[in-house]
């Protein structure tokens, strides 16, 4: 097992109590899907998996977070990315006042030297071949799909077995999005790295996933292949926006919206 | 209009000293974004520091000057480990008061260890005045200048091209995505300190080469302070032309004004440039732009 | 504000009130009796250093309104001061206007100037507006000394006649130190009221997140430039009041140390809290005067450190303390003051 986290809780400030008892396992080279509404817990998920919750005064404060078999809870986050796990941000965090190239060579921090670093950039150059282009320009002026490709790009220049993807869709457009998840199934497929995703968009997430979750309220409260959470009515239903009798959705189907989950029991 | 060239010129090679020690503050604003008050009294430290290796333990300059060098890029990593590391993640007003509750500190420290006296400073650098032309300038002011523009052609060279120096660059950038991949932000401060201690002692022998010193010739901190902000504080580069602009205008002022006010412009214009540019460009001539949200 | 058990307000007034059950009065007029009575039981230099307190008080409550509050560091309170000073000694010396004129002249000259940088405060933020304010420092320094001596004597500085109403002169150390104390109290009990106000939460608005202030409907622009200037203002009048103490104005009384020091008493006292400012002013000054006391004797213990010991000590003491401050109590003694309080009224049970 690549990763494994058993029932691990996290806490804010000491006070709020943010992740109640979160299970998940992903295996190299899968693809995993973490679903749910916004204030869910997926964020903190990743957080917590790669050690960037200390910076924010986030505690993992019960159960156990494995990588390759080993604790790395108390892990500095600097030594995950040296063994190959790499956080991407959600909301696009490149370094506006450096350039595209200069972003991509701070992400091979971890690479042994000049040479290998080098090599891994002509690498994630081959993946994303519109980033040749643009090496030399700030990096705060491209468009906002460009940016994505970067910061994916910039985490690939660790080298990394595993990358936490959290919502590479935010703000982009459809054709956007299609491209970028063609990219993580193709990174999976020839660099078998494997890939934990936050998503709101279900639908695109879960047509690459090998398997997903789905996360309320600080728990996982769905479990299932990818495609048995595309049929999933209720996955349909609230993050597909698609009623089960076909029709669009009415308001009452959202009145409705709590009561309906049936996972809630 | 011998003189007046003669301002002009002079007036750039100060501004080009203060750069040096804006440097100074650039490289910890770059990482740590810190604006540090107490580089003048890191500067006066580095000075005494110095008098105290050569003039008291009669050391050679070949040794007086890498240690005192190497002690002032501790005291900054020592700061840095102690004052400013507990405070990692507070608000600016907390950093402002820290390093000013440091400059107040160190004065008393500085006061305590070497009392009040003026104390001469040995003549590290040759002493002769260099003419060109007919103008005459203090030597140790023409090797400082150069000095500056080899320091931040090095200094940009090392932020903009080396693994290193990138590294500190995303760390200045932001803290949280330097962290995700990998980079030791502590470190990269840590460095940042010790970097600019070592460029506030170099300062410090260039600005008080051979002249009397007391603890108040810590004041160059705060005349260097228009330099920094007017530059942006995150351009080295900039530095140098903030430098070479505020030093000319100064010249240029003291030459036509001073006869009106009798003395005195000198200490107060590069304010009044600094705060016009200011309201043009809040974030200084070469400064990073800020993208609010809210 | 928690309650002792058992109050209870029952109208708007009675919730609004400062003063709420009969202890608090008891103490409160306690409190006030000694401050009237400290000309006739304070020994030695005690009614000095209570006037030079109420001087600092003033001003230390401006800098709490212009930085506690509305989150703007401002490191030109000193020169904001300075104006005040220079604007009422001019009026007295040149003119002889009477200090009931000159005073909140002083006043408003100060905060005009400093309504200046508010004015850039809503460009220039952050560090760059903590250094700007410091340019407030030196184009002070350099006007007082370069204008028109006739105005405001350079180098010489001004000469003030004591204040006086009529054919009272205000001209002893008693005299004075009422007219600080009630100049002091009016301005504390407007402080007061000014945080309670909607002027008040717009400053905490502004200074929690401006830009979420502006969307919110609070006018940004108007209300740094108002910080400023009320800041100013008090500055301004502690500057007037200083003048009228001393009765003599040179720019030299008016360093950018001062400023620092007055940031100082805020960090000690606890930043955003009226009582913070009082108690940091009060903590601070006393310290300082028990150096100045204690320093020649200790120098007379230790020669070598001769007699900048006195100087280098508060330096070191200050510096000290500011640092420990910020990293242990951000909050200020007054944080302390209120847990202790808290834990007094309900003793003895822990919460």
């Amino acid at each position: 097992m690549l990763l494994e986290l058993n029932n691990v809780e996290v806490v804010y400030s000491d006070v709020i109590l943010v992740l109640k008892g979160v299970s998940l396992s992903v295996e190299a080279g899968q693809i995993v899907a973490l679903l749910g509404a916004n204030g869910a817990g997926k964020t903190t998920t990743l957080k917590a998996i790669s050690g960037l919750l200390r910076s924010e005064d986030g505690k993992v404060t019960g159960g156990s977070i494995r990588f390759q078999g080993v604790p790395i809870h108390a892990e500095e986050p600097q030594n995950l990315v040296r063994r190959g796990l790499v956080q991407v941000i959600e909301g696009r965090r490149i370094l506006p006042h450096m350039t595209v190239e200069q972003n991509l060579l701070v992400g091979g921090k971890v690479q042994k030297g000049r040479v290998e670093r080098r090599q891994m950039l002509d690498k994630v150059y081959g993946y994303f071949p519109k980033l040749v282009n643009l090496r030399a320009r700030v990096s705060g002026y491209l468009s906002g799909g460009e940016q994505q490709m970067l910061v994916i790009g910039r985490a690939l220049m660790a080298g990394p077995r595993l990358i936490l993807l959290d919502e590479p869709s935010l703000g982009l457009a459809p054709m956007t999005v299609t491209e970028i998840f063609e990219l993580v199934e193709r990174l999976r497929r020839q660099e078998g790295i494997a890939f934990l995703v936050v998503e709101q968009n279900a639908n695109v997430a879960l047509a690459v996933a090998d398997h997903g979750y789905v996360m309320e309220n600080g728990r996982i409260v769905l479990y299932g292949t990818g495609p048995e959470l595309r049929e999933n009515e209720d996955i349909k239903e609230f993050y597909m926006g698609m009623s089960i009798s076909g029709h669009g959705k009415s308001f009452k189907d959202v009145k409705h919206y709590k009561r309906r989950k049936r996972w809630l029991g | 209009m011998l003189s007046l060239l003669s301002y002009v010129a002079n007036g750039a090679l100060t501004g080009l000293l203060y750069a040096l020690i804006a440097m100074s503050f650039v490289i910890i604003y770059r990482s740590a974004r810190v604006f540090n008050f107490a580089q003048g009294e890191i500067v006066i430290v580095g000075a005494f520091l110095v008098w105290t290796f050569m003039s008291a333990f009669d050391l050679p300059v070949w040794v007086s000057v890498p240690l005192a060098l190497l002690s002032s890029l501790l005291l900054g990593v020592l700061i840095e480990r102690l004052i400013l590391r507990p405070l990692v993640g507070e608000e600016l007003f907390a950093f402002v008061m820290v390093t000013i509750g440091l400059l107040i500190f160190i004065r008393g420290v500085v006061l305590v260890a070497w009392g009040p006296e003026v104390r001469f400073f040995p003549a590290v650098l040759p002493m002769a005045a260099v003419k060109v032309g007919p103008l005459v300038f203090d030597r140790a002011l023409v090797i400082g200048a150069a000095v500056t523009l080899v320091v931040a052609a090095a200094a940009s060279w090392f932020f903009n091209r080396t693994q290193l120096g990138l590294e500190m660059t995303a760390v200045a950038e932001d803290h949280q995505i330097a962290l995700s991949l990998g980079i030791s932000v502590k470190r990269s401060i840590a460095v940042a300190w010790g970097i600019s201690g070592l460029l506030s002692t170099l300062a410090a022998i260039i600005f008080l080469n051979g002249k009397g010193m007391t603890f108040l010739a810590s004041d160059i901190g705060f005349a260097a302070l228009p330099v920094a902000l007017l530059a942006g504080l995150e351009s080295i580069g900039g530095v140098v032309l903030g430098g070479l602009i505020v030093g000319i205008a100064v010249g240029l002022a003291a030459y036509f004004l001073d006869p009106i006010f009798h003395g005195g412009v000198a200490a107060v214009f590069p304010f009044v440039i600094m705060v016009v540019i200011l309201l043009i460009r809040p974030t200084g001539l070469f400064g990073w732009k800020t993208i609010e949200r809210i | 504000m928690t309650l002792p058990g058992g109050v209870h307000a029952e109208t708007y007034q009675q919730d609004r009130a400062l003063i709420r059950t009969r202890w608090q009065w008891l103490w409160f007029a306690g409190f006030v009796a000694v401050l009237l009575l400290l000309p006739f039981i304070g020994i030695g230099k005690a009614v000095g250093i209570a006037t030079v307190i109420g001087i600092t008080l003033i001003a230390v409550l401006g800098l709490q309104l212009t930085s506690g509050c509305a989150g703007q560091i401002n490191m030109g309170q000193s020169a904001f001061m300075g104006v005040g000073a220079y604007a009422a000694g001019a009026l007295a010396a040149n003119l002889h206007w009477s200090f009931l004129l000159t005073i909140p002249i002083g006043g408003i000259s100060a905060a005009v100037f400093g309504a200046v940088f508010g004015l850039a405060a809503l460009r220039i933020k952050g560090f760059y507006l903590a250094l700007t304010t410091i340019a407030a420092q030196f184009i002070f320094t350099f006007a007082m000394l370069k204008l028109p001596k006739e105005w405001f004597g350079q180098s010489e500085g001004l000469r003030l006649d004591p204040a006086a109403l009529g054919s009272f002169a205000f001209n002893t150390d008693n005299r004075i130190y009422y007219l600080v104390l009630a100049v002091a109290a009016l301005m504390t009990y407007g402080a007061w009221g000014l945080m309670r106000s909607r002027t008040g939460r717009a400053f905490i608005a502004v200074r929690d997140n401006d830009n979420a202030a502006e969307v919110i409907g609070i006018n940004v622009f108007y209300y740094k430039t108002l910080a400023f200037f009320i800041g100013a203002f008090y500055a301004g009048i502690a500057g007037a009041l200083w003048a009228y103490y001393v009765r003599y104005v040179q720019a030299d009384q008016f360093t950018l140390w001062l400023s620092v020091w007055y940031l100082g008493m805020l960090i000690v006292g606890g930043m955003g809290s009226i009582l913070g400012a009082i108690i940091g002013a009060v903590v601070i000054r006393l310290l300082q005067e028990l150096i100045t006391v204690a320093g020649p004797q200790v120098a007379d213990v230790l020669p070598a450190l001769g007699g900048q010991f006195v100087f280098a000590a508060m330096n070191m003491l200050l510096g000290g303390l500011i640092i420990v401050f910020v990293i242990f109590e951000p909050r200020g003694l007054v944080h302390r003051w209120n847990i202790v309080k808290e834990s007094y009224r309900i003793w003895p049970f822990p919460h």
